[in-house]
């Protein structure tokens, strides 16, 4: 590989980042969703947008809520069938954000689902 | 390759472990990269439109997903008896074939229980085999879905994946027997032309089937046409299976090669809980393992109530025209019911038979409300073996397969 490519690599990557940092501080003061991604914009979504994006889209996964059990479970299918990299340090931060914005607490219940007795 | 003819947004020689150094570095993170990583990959692809997205050919369907593409109806754009293509939702589990050319496209007739594997082109099955046109319903498994408590993730389906197609083509039976099935035949199973989301070529998007019995009933089909035109591209253009009644998943698009098992087909969404449910009621949130799940075969009954829309206005002075489909997986439907009342009262409908066997039946009724008010219309079909849709949710299962609830509609009388 020449210094040439690396460079250009580089920069292209550094840009993105760039803008994407951007992109949320804008979004933040107007709304909570980030327009280019669907995402949430709150700590680590950028993390989010990188590692889960390449495959899919963020509307399969935006309109579920799950608690952070159910949330790791997906992780590790994605890792056992469908290619997704190990994620190291990186996995709990992303667990963190998945459970904290799109997680199953109570201001997230759907009250028109009639939930189960259980008891 | 040459670097001019790349479409990888990563110059040509750049090695994957310093592309994953890079990112780690642009990351401020340490990333432990391991396995296969796909071609491509650089934040471009992270963009996605934040313009509302539709499809051309199918106006009014309600976005799920876009990548992978899954889309639903409304109850209301149901209304048809035969479902046109421009109102049949849209289930994806990879990347649909670009553009498949229908003049070279073959069909391989394979596997273990196969005693001679064939291949043929879409005008050998035209010309080879006995044309057969059959309205089939056809239903994601994961149809109303959005309405188990905990959730299930995967698609939020509320109660639009589910249609009635006359689809056009050929008994999958006549093709299969062509090339002669032995006797320890288990399973028909398809390998299609979708790619993986992770475009890793190994990967199959999805490659599910049906057992032999169901593989050589009269309506399972390879089709090649949707109401008398060619499949859309959306629905498995040029060559899919349809298996009536079954998860829609049964029924592959883009269709390459269908293979005789000897064995319960293990390809992929066979297993590891996809269109799987417990083989016994669990309670919610369950853990179930994998032996104790098993596949789903023939749905269950289930109706729609597609005309008034939800919210319909009327005067006390007149009565309610409203109508609606049932079906039932394999068996047929013998009684469409409505309540006005919450279910205490139920009024039964006008059934019509089914066009033929496997295909929705239509339903309608006439109601009169006593007084003003609001009311919420419920429609609750029984099958011919006397079983019920249920009022409310069934038994939750972990991937939120199989939600037969009663469908129903606000109106309001004045």
């Amino acid at each position: 590989m020449s210094p040439k490519m690396k460079t250009n690599v580089l920069f292209h990557l550094t840009a993105w980042m760039i803008l994407l940092t951007c992109l949320s501080t804008l979004e933040a003061a107007e709304t909570k969703t980030d327009l280019a991604t669907g995402l949430a914009i709150a700590k680590s979504w950028n993390l989010v947008a990188t590692h889960c994006m390449l495959c899919h889209s963020t509307k399969g996964f935006t309109a579920v809520r799950l608690d952070r059990r159910n949330w790791e479970k997906i992780i590790r299918t994605m890792q056992e069938k469908n290619g997704l990299w190990q994620l190291g340090d990186i996995e709990p931060k992303i667990l963190d954000y998945l459970e904290q914005n799109y997680g199953l607490s109570e201001e997230n219940y759907n009250p028109k689902i009639r939930r189960p007795l259980l008891d | 390759m040459n670097p001019r003819e790349s479409k990888s947004p990563i110059p040509d020689g750049y090695s994957r472990r310093s592309f994953v150094k890079a990112m780690s570095t642009a990351l401020g993170a340490n990333i432990v990269f391991a396995n296969w990583m796909p071609q491509g990959l650089v934040p471009v692809l992270l963009a996605q439109s934040p313009e509302p997205f539709s499809i051309p050919s199918k106006p009014g369907l309600t976005i799920l997903n876009d990548r992978p593409l899954n889309a639903e109806t409304a109850a209301h754009l149901l209304n048809d008896p035969i479902t046109p293509a421009s109102r049949l939702f849209v289930r994806n589990n990879g990347l649909p074939p670009v553009t498949p050319d229908p003049n070279t496209w073959k069909l391989t007739i394979a596997g273990e229980s196969v005693v001679k594997s064939k291949t043929y082109t879409l005008k050998d099955l035209k010309t080879k085999f006995k044309h057969i046109d059959l309205a089939l319903t056809l239903e994601c498994g994961g149809n109303g879905r959005a309405e188990f408590y905990p959730p299930a993730s995967g698609n939020q389906w509320t109660i639009g994946a589910v249609g009635c197609p006359v689809w056009n083509g050929v008994r999958l039976k006549d093709v299969l027997e062509d090339c002669g099935i032995k006797k320890d035949a288990v399973y028909v199973a398809y390998h299609s032309a979708d790619r993986h989301l992770s475009q890793d070529p190994t990967k199959d998007a999805i490659s599910r089937g049906v057992p032999i019995t169901k593989a050589l009933e009269k309506e399972s089909m390879i089709a090649w046409g949707m109401n008398g035109e060619p499949l859309p591209s959306h629905h498995g253009f040029p060559l899919r299976m349809v298996c009536g009644g079954w998860p829609g998943s049964t029924s592959g698009k883009w269709v390459k090669q269908i293979d005789i098992r000897n064995i319960v087909h293990d390809g992929t969404k066979m297993s590891g809980g996809s269109y799987q449910v417990p083989m016994f009621p669990v309670k919610a949130g369950a853990t179930v393992p994998a032996e104790a799940m098993k596949i789903i075969e023939s749905m269950p009954v289930k109706s729609l109530i597609t005309y008034p829309k939800s919210g319909a206005e009327i005067s006390t002075k007149d009565s309610l025209k409203i109508n609606g489909h049932a079906w039932a997986g394999d068996l047929s439907v013998s009684s469409v019911s409505l309540s006005i009342d919450f279910g205490q009262t139920w009024i039964k409908t006008a059934l019509k038979k089914p066009i033929n066997r496997l295909a929705w039946q239509q339903w309608s009724a006439k109601i009169k409300f006593p007084k003003k008010g609001y009311y919420e219309v419920w429609a609750r079909a029984i099958d011919s073996e006397g079983t019920s849709q249920p009022m409310l949710i069934p038994g939750w299962n972990p991937k939120g397969y199989l939600n037969n609830s009663c469908h129903r509609i606000a109106v309001y009388v004045a």
